[in-house]
């Protein structure tokens, strides 16, 4: 038998975890402080950014970091050329202590830069140089433009802020100039749009493609009448079931297209399958031929249809519209005489997804991947309901 | 313009003087305006081998707020080198171009907008190496003209922000120094150390072209709107220095003699580039900021009530003109001194 005197230092530690860890973060937030300073003396600020980026994660684990903490950051992201994380940092900063100095540095990078997203298309065959009018004699706003300059070059892609002016990127000359309220976006594809044939052409990346889902689901089925036939040779030839309040876990597999509608939205065609194992029966009564009640487990599955708008933003896309399954659900009888029951059901029903895509798709082009949350619900005539849940990983055309 | 005598201008403009202050110790020195007149950037020099370059926030002649000082991103915010170097600030359209000492003692061009960052590296080594000096930004903010000792010597190099490329103005075995870009950005105004001395030089592309030279040193040029380029001069030597101007090669006419030499600025023109102003290196006239127009018509002066006046600026902002100066306070003062006066309707617009 352990000694209680062993059973208190236990205690303790159990008691002190939290303290524990929030020390041991704590002191990591120390560290990176003191390393950062070093870092930034030597102007390595490459590294700054590193020690910055690791901060970060410690505010998950409860560190506040320190306005100085912030505006070493800030003097990282500015030699690095990104002034969004600027902005950002500089925000940051002012929350923890406001000072006119930071809302004059914030007021100048609202006065002076704007938001941009540039965009070359996979499919854009010409070349894409981009270039300033004039580059400007800050430094900071040289090292902004020559950043956007490489990410573009490298990734095709730029998101972020750039100082106010005229550019061009390939074919296409722009302006970002104080008077944008929105963020400006410059996108260079294969198809050339003329909105209603006046002003220039101008071309909008028509997100489309083919569009898969892919995750575990969980599933609840609602309470019905069901029509059932006997599996077995000896069970009657027809019965109903009503099934209650039953769960079910599986897995849903979708795959279809997204067709372009007009910029912002897409229309999405999927269809897949749908089913869930491993369900149990609160009550089931044969109303035909015998009493069937508690069977011990249910399942079921199902093909689907989806025709759902997408409206996307970025790499975010939400999805939604109306389902139409066929189902076929599964359920043992307590009677053992009477074998499985089984039955079918078409059902109408509403999905919506939201999916934020992470990386390109490897070998494929406009596609993004990531992850996708679902949920939605399919029920039949006789009112028996499938709300259900998924989380997915999602292919999804680039938007 | 209106012209006022001189008379009316003794004695009314010092109770109008705004001193402008910081509290590090030093002479202040070479006041600059900003284009629109809403900052004058100056120095402190503590005579240690310290330079810092001070931006002041200017309302209606009056300084408002605390100067903020020139920085460098990092935790080492100081200018480096055997001293603090922090210099010869150049107004740009968001900011300013001046020189600064790094860690290694080297000078460098920096762009600082204050109030909205720390101050930047213009030109990394690997686009141009050497001490730059010399900023000089054409009027349409296209190239930037400045001198590197890259070559071992002073040599003329020009920054295109069409293309973001450096490239060298001249080829040439001499020192040049001091270049100036005429209203048009076409043509640059520039200094040569040759046979001894300085003697000015214009280019447009293609080789330089002789403008003036001849005894001592014809120095720091600047152009007038008309094309003329204003200068200092040493030519009666004996330390004397004077103000000319020259219409073309080989063409000069002296504006002011015995004038007080700033530290590092040309000659100051007003905005309208009618007048040059001046102080006096002459004991009995060292209270005096002088105004005489280019065309050599008239001078006009007003007095400070103060010692040894000298480095004017002149700005015009909300339709008024403001002079900024040096001086000392007194004879037995430590350190000069930086003032803003307000001369509107009472001198050169």
């Amino acid at each position: 038998m352990m000694r209680l005197g062993l059973l208190v230092p236990i205690a303790a530690m159990v008691a002190s975890a939290p303290a524990w860890g929030a020390t041991a973060a704590e002191a990591e937030h120390i560290r990176l402080s003191e390393e950062m300073r070093k870092l930034a003396t030597r102007n390595a600020w490459r590294g700054v950014e590193a020690s910055y980026q690791k901060m970060l994660e410690l505010e998950k684990k409860g560190v506040t970091l320190s306005a100085e903490d912030h505006l070493l950051g800030v003097q990282a992201a500015r030699q690095l050329g990104s002034v969004y994380d600027v902005y950002l940092r500089l925000q940051a900063a002012n929350t923890v202590a406001p000072s006119p100095d930071l809302q004059g540095q914030i007021a100048n990078i609202e006065a002076n830069y704007g938001l941009v997203k540039l965009d070359v298309d996979d499919k854009f065959k010409g070349e894409f140089p981009f270039k300033p009018e004039r580059m400007p004699m800050d430094p900071f706003k040289r090292t902004a433009i020559e950043t956007a300059q490489k990410q573009v070059a490298e990734q095709r892609k730029f998101i972020g802020m750039l100082p106010h002016g005229r550019y061009t990127l390939g074919p296409q000359t722009f302006d970002i100039s104080k008077d944008d309220a929105e963020r400006v976006e410059v996108y260079l594809g294969p198809v050339k749009k003329n909105k209603g044939g006046k002003g220039d052409p101008m071309a909008v990346r028509e997100r489309k493609g083919p569009r898969v889902d892919m995750g575990p689901l969980y599933t609840i089925m609602g309470s019905t009448d069901i029509e059932t036939t006997a599996l077995s040779s000896g069970g009657p030839g027809g019965s109903a079931a009503t099934v209650s309040s039953s769960s079910s876990i599986g897995g849903r597999v979708g795959g279809g297209y997204e067709f372009f509608l007009t910029k912002g939205w897409s229309l999405a065609l999927q269809g897949g399958w749908h089913g869930g194992f491993a369900g149990s029966t609160d009550a089931n009564d044969d109303l035909v031929s015998a009493s069937v009640q508690e069977s011990a487990s249910l399942g079921f599955w199902s093909v689907y249809g989806w025709v759902a708008p997408t409206w996307y933003y970025d790499d975010l896309a939400i999805t939604v519209g109306p389902t139409y399954s066929f189902v076929h659900v599964t359920s043992e009888a307590e009677d053992v005489s009477q074998g499985a029951l089984e039955g079918n059901l078409t059902c109408g029903g509403a999905a919506i997804s939201v999916f934020y895509g992470l990386f390109d798709t490897p070998l494929l082009s406009n596609s993004r991947s990531g992850f996708s949350a679902a949920a939605g619900v399919f029920a039949s005539r006789s009112m028996m309901t499938f709300p259900w849940a998924q989380v997915a990983f999602t292919i999804a055309p680039e938007g | 313009m209106p012209m006022l005598s001189s008379a009316l201008l003794v004695g009314a403009l010092p109770a109008l003087a705004a001193e402008v202050s910081v509290t590090e110790k030093g002479h202040a020195s070479n006041p600059t305006w900003s284009a629109d007149g809403a900052q004058l950037a100056f120095e402190i020099n503590d005579y240690s081998g310290n330079i810092s370059l001070f931006a002041a926030r200017v309302q209606n002649g009056n300084p408002v707020g605390a100067p903020s000082k020139a920085k460098l991103a990092g935790a080492e915010s100081s200018f480096g080198g055997s001293g603090s170097v922090a210099a010869n600030a150049s107004w740009l359209n968001d900011g300013m171009m001046f020189e600064g000492s790094t860690a290694g003692g080297a000078m460098r061009l920096y762009f600082w907008s204050p109030g909205g960052s720390m101050a930047g590296e213009f030109l990394k080594s690997n686009q141009i190496g050497g001490d730059l000096t010399w900023p000089a930004a054409a009027p349409n903010g296209a190239a930037l003209a400045f001198v590197s000792d890259a070559t071992g010597k002073g040599d003329i190099y020009v920054w295109d922000a069409n293309t973001n490329e450096v490239t060298r103005m001249l080829e040439s075995p001499f020192t040049e120094a001091a270049p100036r870009y005429d209203a048009a950005g076409n043509t640059l105004a520039f200094s040569r150390k040759n046979q001894g001395g300085e003697d000015l030089f214009t280019v447009s592309g293609g080789g330089a072209t002789p403008l003036i030279g001849g005894q001592g040193d014809q120095t720091r040029p600047v152009y007038t709107p008309a094309g003329s380029i204003v200068y200092f001069t040493s030519e009666r030597g004996d330390g004397h220095w004077d103000i000319a101007v020259s219409s073309g090669p080989g063409k000069k006419k002296i504006l002011a003699k015995d004038v007080r030499l700033p530290v590092r600025a040309p000659p100051a023109m007003s905005p309208d580039g009618q007048w040059v102003a001046y102080g006096s290196d002459l004991p009995d006239k060292a209270n005096y900021i002088y105004f005489t127009k280019v065309d050599g018509s008239a001078t006009v002066k007003v007095d400070t009530k103060l010692v040894a006046a000298g480095e004017p600026a002149l700005v015009t902002s909300g339709g008024r003109t403001f002079l900024a100066f040096t001086a000392l306070p007194d004879a037995g003062a430590d350190w000069r001194q930086l003032h803003i006066v307000d001369i509107s309707g009472k001198g050169p617009q």
